[in-house]
């Protein structure tokens, strides 16, 4: 499965981008969708500079780090040479951005067998697998229970659903794969049947990183819906459907939720951009080999392409996902126009 | 009532289907008994790099203890080290002849030794390997340890003409000067100079191993370990690589055509963790037969020492205090001496609860020419030696202040320490700075915690800090690893300007000594002058944790270098029946 992923999560991203922006243009109209691909250009030079900079004051160096107490000062003029870190900052980042214009990542500093492409094609698959499936989970679950807690609001139900939505947002997941773990093990050393704590790709090692990822953002979305929809409930076009004697289920789906769904849309698309190299903890505590992780110990190391190749990787997804948002905009309420 | 009936059905649904995603999905303990069949010998291992991955298999690249414990086993070394350290030949056919007083080593190379794909391990292949190592297109981080090599240091300042190119090779070449194949079975090296640890060295470090030139040649320095898994696996030692995925599985599979006795295991999955408790809880759940588990001060370690299948070790690892001999006020003796000994190692391995063996040896122990009768700086041996001196301390900073401070202590040049910032180094350092002001009351003493990747760029970037923590482990187990590489001047490691005539000489005829005990005794006087002068402030002895499944697995261990011996692969360790 973690395989199949790795092949297929490419083809369908580069898809999923095609369709994304056939359908902006369309719903948004050729301008739009250039302003915000020429937007991206500037994007992406602002990020990459700033970590740039950041890296080249920053202290500590890629080639101290890798020789470490193998220093020799041959080695480390090599290495200094070979990775063209002996030139001026300037030089660095022009050589940066003429290799960027050929889609040219370069080089992982530490493991310079592998190309940044190579590793961010490596551990993106498991990342947006965790991070993805975990926010959509999330959704599922967290909306329609903040749906239900605003219908139900001030009832027990709503006190249930909170409650419960309070506890899991005060519980980060390094404090519930732990409890996670001891389960497990304990499951294990009787005998019983026990779901993985480490790895990823099969189906026993995904459950749980998903899960336990989603609980603890659902609550957020709980929140969220629960508040939006309290609003919108009452607006007085909320009580004029109900005058008019439409059915109470169309009237919150359809009236209200419809209505709800703008500051929602808002946020998952950002969430979504960020749950793929922000899912560092869970990675961590789950073993899993995912960008997050990698881009952690690339700071650590000082591997600047590596950091650099998921900044942009970000920034992209970050665009991208903005402009995916505004297409949900029109769709959610079509008062919304481009401009 | 009908929502209270729907949650009540929805809760039972999810319990099923949770219920069935655990039976289908779970592991199951292992049995006993002897020796399992053929098609059940296979373990999984962890490893604990802190990275989603090894770094490199590439032997004439490899700077780490992970990467070397993954590619020892795959590609074939001349000799190796038992679990007593003592030099195994292995792809040699025995002891090196050693002629011209020291200057000159003769290796004879097993017959008949292939690569899986059949191509021929000779002494080629060795000479390639090593003339590979030291090539400065090769860019290694360990070239370094083939200096002792006649004109090594030299080929490797070297330029590199292409280095862009897919195959870089330098138009230099140490094969045929002081690397040269006689015959295939024929390998002689001339040294620069007769020195002693040069076996040590290729016995025990990864850049001596052979290295595969058709592979590297038809895919290129970057490209070829990628090509290792291609066609059911490659390698020349007891086993070869069949899986690499680069997302924590690296599989060795027995390689049948090895020219020995071959491992009773088939397969060893290495299982490659960022996180020690992962490992451990991953080993208590059934998913690895090895765990690597945290070091003190993790709340893990606490529970697994009390396990039967807890194994710890002293490794060839310490962590010391390295002042800077050029910086005040550790360019004077007296206050290098006081702040030695104002440090109680017992009471700094209680902070760190036993996260090592409270020491103030510099050659540790169990490390061949280890000085068991060491004295401390206030003459002291033994545990009792570990034990901090305050009113010694305080005098001998008080004669500094003296000389060198106008008689107040508080005017003298502020002590900045520098450690990394992990919680153990960070509860460490602050237990110091209370010891010194203790000690020595009123001296102007501050600690910086830094992260690791900061600490090695200061203390290795040419002007290293007044006062630095560190550890070092051991590259190879020879007193010369931990004496002359440190302390002789012009050493690429010795960043603290050490430089004590009377130890240098010692330390120099020492590494030439051809004689093995006194070689030793002359590394033991040579350690005794470095205690007393304050070369490290050696703090304690790194322990190594693991657990294994000794119910499933036979003969594990790893040694105090912090791998598993290749005789321990080939001939100990099994999986039961």
């Amino acid at each position: 499965m973690g395989d199949f992923l790795s092949g297929a999560v490419p083809v369908i991203l580069g898809l999923a981008v095609l369709a994304l922006l056939v359908l902006a243009t369309l719903r948004l109209g050729i301008r739009f969708v250039i302003r915000r691909l020429v937007g991206l250009v500037f994007v992406i030079i602002g990020v990459t500079f700033i970590t740039f900079i950041m890296g080249y004051f920053a202290p500590g160096n890629a080639v101290y780090t890798q020789l470490g107490q193998h220093y020799t000062k041959e080695a480390y003029d090599h290495l200094t040479q070979f990775y063209g870190l002996n030139l001026p900052w300037y030089q660095q980042y022009l050589n940066f951005l003429a290799r960027l214009l050929h889609f040219d990542l370069g080089y992982s500093f530490i493991n310079e067998a592998d190309s940044v492409w190579t590793i961010l094609g490596r551990y993106v698959p498991a990342s947006a697998v965790l991070g993805i499936g975990g926010v959509v989970l999330a959704v599922l679950v967290g909306v329609p229970l903040g749906v239900i807690a605003a219908v139900r609001a001030r009832t027990r139900v709503d006190g249930t659903v909170q409650g419960v939505a309070l506890v899991l947002f005060a519980l980060p997941s390094f404090v519930i794969i732990p409890l996670f773990d001891l389960v497990m093990v304990w499951l294990h050393s009787q005998g019983l049947p026990s779901l993985a704590v480490s790895g990823w790709g099969t189906l026993d090692t995904m459950i749980a990183p998903i899960v336990i990822f989603s609980a603890s953002i659902f609550a957020f979305y709980v929140r969220l819906t629960r508040s939006s929809m309290l609003e919108v409930l009452g607006q007085d076009y909320v009580r004029t459907a109900r005058a008019k004697g439409i059915h109470e289920r169309m009237v919150i789906w359809r009236h209200a939720f419809r209505n709800a769904l703008i500051p929602l849309l808002t946020a998952v698309g950002p969430a979504l951009a960020f749950a793929v190299v922000g899912v560092f903890v869970v990675e961590l505590l789950f073993n899993i080999p995912g960008i997050g992780t990698e881009t952690i110990a690339a700071i650590t190391q000082r591997d600047f392409p590596v950091v650099q190749g998921t900044v942009i990787l970000l920034a992209v997804t970050i665009v991208f996902m903005n402009l995916l948002t505004d297409i949900a905009y029109g769709f959610a309420d079509p008062r919304i126009k481009t401009e | 009532m009908r929502s209270r009936k729907t949650i009540m059905f929805t809760l039972v649904t999810m319990a099923s289907v949770l219920v069935m995603v655990l039976t289908a999905c779970g592991g199951s303990t292992g049995g006993t008994g002897a020796q399992a069949p053929d098609s059940k010998q296979v373990i999984s291992v962890s490893l604990v790099p802190a990275a989603n991955d090894i770094r490199r298999l590439d032997p004439q690249k490899i700077t780490d203890l992970y990467s070397f414990s993954a590619a020892q086993p795959v590609f074939p070394g001349l000799y190796t080290y038992d679990n007593d350290y003592k030099i195994i030949p292995w792809a040699a056919q025995a002891l090196p002849t050693v002629t011209d007083g020291g200057l000159t080593y003769t290796f004879k190379i097993r017959p008949g030794l292939k690569w899986s794909d059949g191509t021929p391990i000779d002494a080629n292949t060795f000479a390639y390997s090593w003339n590979r190592g030291l090539d400065p297109c090769t860019t290694s981080g360990a070239a370094s340890y083939l200096y002792p090599i006649k004109g090594a240091a030299a080929f490797n300042q070297g330029t590199c003409p292409d280095a862009n190119a897919t195959n870089p090779v330098s138009t230099d070449t140490l094969i045929g000067k002081s690397i040269v194949v006689t015959d295939p079975q024929t390998l002689t090296v001339t040294l620069e100079k007769p020195f002693a640890y040069f076996l040590p060295t290729v016995a025990a470090t990864a850049v001596v191993l052979a290295s595969p030139k058709q592979l590297i040649e038809k895919y290129g320095i970057k490209e070829w370990t990628e090509h290792l898994t291609d066609n059911g696996g490659f390698g020349g030692n007891l086993f070869k690589v069949t899986i690499w995925d680069h997302k924590g599985n690296l599989q060795l599979t027995r390689n049948d055509g090895f020219w020995g006795t071959k491992p009773k295991l088939r397969q060893i999955n290495f299982k490659i963790y960022k996180d020690a408790d992962t490992s451990y809880n991953s080993y208590l759940n059934g998913q690895v037969d090895v765990g690597i588990a945290g070091l003190p001060p993790t709340a893990t370690y606490q529970q697994m020492k009390t396990r039967s299948d807890f194994h710890q070790s002293d490794n060839l690892a310490t962590s010391y205090l390295g002042p800077n001999w050029a910086k005040p006020p550790f360019d004077d003796l007296a206050a290098r001496q006081a702040f030695a000994l104002a440090v109680d190692r017992d009471a700094l391995n209680a902070v760190a609860q036993g996260a090592g063996t409270p020491t103030y040896h510099i050659v540790p122990k169990g490390q061949p020419g280890y000085f068991d009768g060491l004295k401390n700086i206030d003459g002291k041996t033994g545990t009792a030696a570990n034990k901090a001196n305050d009113a010694m301390a305080k005098q001998l900073i008080t004669d500094y202040a003296n000389r060198k401070c106008g008689g107040d202590i508080t005017k003298c040049p502020k002590v900045t320490y520098e450690t990394s910032n992990t919680p153990s180094n960070i509860a460490g350092s602050q237990a110091l700075l209370q010891m010194w002001k203790t000690a020595m009351p009123g001296y102007p003493v501050a600690i910086s915690n830094v992260d690791f990747g900061t600490l090695i760029n200061d203390v290795y970037s040419g002007s290293a800090p007044q006062l630095f923590g560190i550890g070092w482990i051991v590259d190879y187990p020879d007193p010369q690893d931990w004496l002359s590489l440190q302390f002789l001047p012009g050493s690429s490691v010795n960043v603290q300007n050490i430089n004590y005539a009377p130890a240098n000489d010692l330390m120099n005829q020492a590494d030439i000594e051809q004689d093995q005990t006194k070689r030793f005794q002359l590394y033991n006087q040579a350690e005794q002058m470095m205690v007393d002068q304050v070369g490290w402030i050696v703090t304690n002895q790194q322990i190594a944790v693991w657990l294994f499944n000794g119910s499933k697995v036979a003969g594990y261990r790893q040694n105090t270098s912090g791998y598993t011996a290749l005789t321990d692969w080939q001939s100990t360790i099994y999986v039961k029946g």
